[in-house]
């Protein structure tokens, strides 16, 4: 039962707030109105806030989910779509799928970044297991650099073809847009989230490396490319509806790991609610602080998620291993991070 | 400790090491030589800058494109100086090639501390509407909190360098994220009223400010003059520095905080590059092949000055405006940057 204690509380928390927030908004809807069957009451519910709701949820279980993943399998703790190249290639694949099938639908746009998104993880994990990098904070800095310079491409491209404003859309995440109709690719996540939960020891295993996992009869290239396909299929499905959001898959993953540890399969459940808690309370705030107007999620996201990401690097500064654990690394990799 | 510092950089004595062949006089004379060289193409880069297209057979012309281009020039200049300098002497007083104040977000550190002093006194307020001001204003919380921000950074982290990169990249996003917070915030009226100054780019420099720009640029490195004369002794190390003499912790603050200013200015002129000052400081690092300050400072400076003026003139002129000078130094600027990182790790 204590096993199960974090996990309890943490879905209690998130079914208590996501209750909550379909209560929030510039139109009064409040519970007995709901009850009597009060028709524009109703309305709201369906149309717009219990769209944003699921999406919300979505988006934080299949962001962390993401981090979780791509963190286990690439044995660094601060590897995440946000810091693996996979936002920025999803970004430009949205790009040019709208420069040139200009009449695209949400769906072919999804997977145009899909592809993109699962291409441009490829390259940054192939880059960075080519060159074995000492320090674990050097994978993070490569990734952001990439990450640049795929932006940096996708500006050029956006600025070329006169795009730059409608990619701004998906350069900073919202839910302001979330209506029913327009947001169901985001479903997605769903199945994605169950596969990796199948294959969760599988990462495990690939997590503590090559020979490792040979030695266990686990095809490590095969379950190395599935793992990041999902991830960066998980981040391009809410991409396209929401825009990017950063940190949560760095953040979340992390935080969970402290009190739980790393097995994947222990955390997974944990860190898709933690997930999805820590969203629903940002875009609380993102929707009070200048009410009747809101605030861009990605905003109260990057500001929350930077200061966190930067206590943690410090932490780890100080503890050396112990606050934040490596799963794999050599032991000569660990001493390395904490001098 | 030793170990990841020959892994994140390397420390100028190593460049030298490799030279070994060249005596002490030839380098001079080589390094002289290279900055005639640059200084050469410098005056090229602006005289074709202020010509190409200009009808000379009308003086009223002649002088309406001069007043055009004149201060945008200045103001490139200014921008060079500013980044050129403050990068290499960042560089040499964390002793690393591979960190540049840009990179560690202290260019939107600016934009921030802007909007916010434009977010609190409004723009009806006299700060906000005399232009010099607010300059001001920005530059002097700047100068406190950056100094305080990032001397905290350097010792928190023991001069780490990939942890300090790292923070300063998560930092730069951070401050990103709280200035675009604030931006839509703000009153559309009056954003609409600020918004040439609070996003400068290449294409609307902030030339209103060049004259106190260029004065403020004159006074700090007039005061700093002595500790730029310290940077060959500050980059042999700490103990090395103390042992002849020098009052270190002092020099540092000073230049650290000549730097923050530096960067301040160029931001404020032509908003936030931040690849420039990486690539123009290694180049002139590899160029000249010295490690005396005084050289490498003008190279630095004359690249900062090629790179800015040439770009330009091919995105006015080759290119018609089809990429903008900032998108295209990212990229390069990217590159160039991952190149360094897989290098030095090549050498370790």
């Amino acid at each position: 039962m204590k096993k199960y204690r974090l996990t309890i509380v943490l879905i209690a928390c998130t079914i208590a707030l996501s209750v909550f927030s379909l209560f929030v908004g510039v139109w009064d809807v409040t519970l007995p109105g709901v009850l009597s069957g009060d028709f524009e009451q109703l309305e709201i519910l369906l149309i717009s806030r219990l769209p944003r709701l699921l999406a919300i949820l979505c988006t934080g279980v299949g962001m962390s989910v993401a981090g979780l993943v791509m963190q286990q399998l690439c044995m660094n703790k601060f590897v995440s779509p946000t810091t693996g190249a996979t936002i920025s290639s999803a970004q430009l694949g949205i790009l040019i799928a709208l420069i040139f099938i200009p009449q695209s639908t949400i769906m072919s746009r999804a997977l145009f970044s899909g592809l993109f998104a699962i291409l441009g993880t490829w390259i940054y994990v192939a880059f960075i297991q080519r060159i074995k990098f000492k320090d674990v904070v050097m994978v993070p800095l490569v990734g952001i650099m990439f990450g640049n310079v795929i932006g940096g491409i996708t500006n050029f491209i956006a600025y070329k073809f006169e795009m730059t404003q409608a990619l701004s859309s998906w350069l900073t995440g919202s839910f302001i847009s979330i209506l029913r109709g327009r947001y169901e690719i985001v479903y997605m996540v769903v199945p994605l989230v169950i596969i990796a939960f199948i294959f969760a020891n599988h990462f495990n295993i690939v997590g503590m490396g090559r020979d490792f996992s040979k030695n266990l009869g686990v095809n490590y290239n095969l379950v190395l490319f599935i793992g990041l396909s999902i991830a960066a299929m998980i981040t391009a499905s809410i991409i396209v509806v929401v825009g990017s959001i950063s940190y949560i898959g760095l953040i979340v993953p992390n935080l969970v790991a402290m009190f739980k540890g790393d097995k994947i399969r222990g955390t997974l459940v944990d860190t898709a609610f933690f997930g999805a808690l820590f969203v629903l309370a940002c875009d609380l705030i993102a929707r009070t602080v200048i009410a009747p107007y809101e605030l861009p999620i990605e905003l109260i996201v990057g500001i929350l998620g930077s200061i966190m990401f930067v206590v943690m690097i410090i932490r780890r500064l100080k503890h050396g291993g112990k606050a934040i654990k490596l799963p794999g690394l050599k032991k000569e990799a660990v001493e390395e991070g904490a001098v | 400790m030793v170990k990841s510092e020959a892994i994140a950089g390397h420390a100028p004595g190593m460049v030298k090491a490799e030279k070994k062949e060249l005596s002490t006089t030839a380098k001079y004379k080589s390094s002289v030589r290279m900055l005639v060289i640059m200084g050469v193409l410098v005056l090229a880069c602006i005289a074709a800058y202020l010509f190409i297209n200009v009808r000379f057979d009308n003086p009223k012309f002649f002088w309406y494109s001069m007043k055009l281009r004149i201060p945008k020039i200045i103001a490139m200049l200014i921008v060079a100086i500013c980044i050129g300098a403050a990068s290499l002497v960042f560089q040499s007083v964390i002793n690393n090639t591979i960190v540049t104040p840009c990179l560690l977000g202290m260019n939107s550190l600016y934009s921030l501390i802007h909007t916010i002093v434009v977010f609190v006194f409004g723009s009806a307020s006299l700060v906000a509407r005399n232009i010099n001001v607010s300059y001001a204003v920005d530059l002097l919380l700047m100068a406190v909190i950056a100094t305080l921000i990032y001397s905290y950074l350097f010792k928190k982290t023991k001069y780490n360098v990939l942890y300090i990169l790292l923070i300063g990249t998560v930092l730069s996003s951070f401050f990103g994220s709280i200035q675009s917070t604030m931006i839509r915030v703000m009153d559309p009226n009056e954003y609409d009223a600020l918004l040439t100054t609070l996003v400068a780019s290449f294409s609307k420099m902030n030339t209103d400010i060049i004259i106190f720009s260029v004065i403020l640029m004159v006074v700090i490195a007039f005061v700093l003059r002595k500790d730029l004369a310290l940077l060959n002794v500050i980059t042999l190390g700490k103990d090395q520095a103390i042992n002849l003499g020098v009052d270190y912790d002092r020099t540092i603050r000073r230049l650290l905080l000549g730097v923050v200013l530096f960067i301040a200015i160029a931001t404020a002129l032509v908003g936030p590059i931040s690849f420039l000052g990486l690539i123009i400081a290694n180049l002139a690092r590899q160029m000249l092949r010295t490690y005396r300050h005084s050289h490498l400072m003008l190279a630095s400076v004359m690249c900062g000055m090629v790179a800015l003026i040439g770009g330009q003139i091919i995105v006015e002129h080759v290119v018609v405006y089809a990429i903008p000078l900032s998108v295209f130094i990212t990229v390069t600027g990217g590159i160039y940057f991952l190149w360094l990182l897989l290098r030095q790790k090549k050498g370790a």
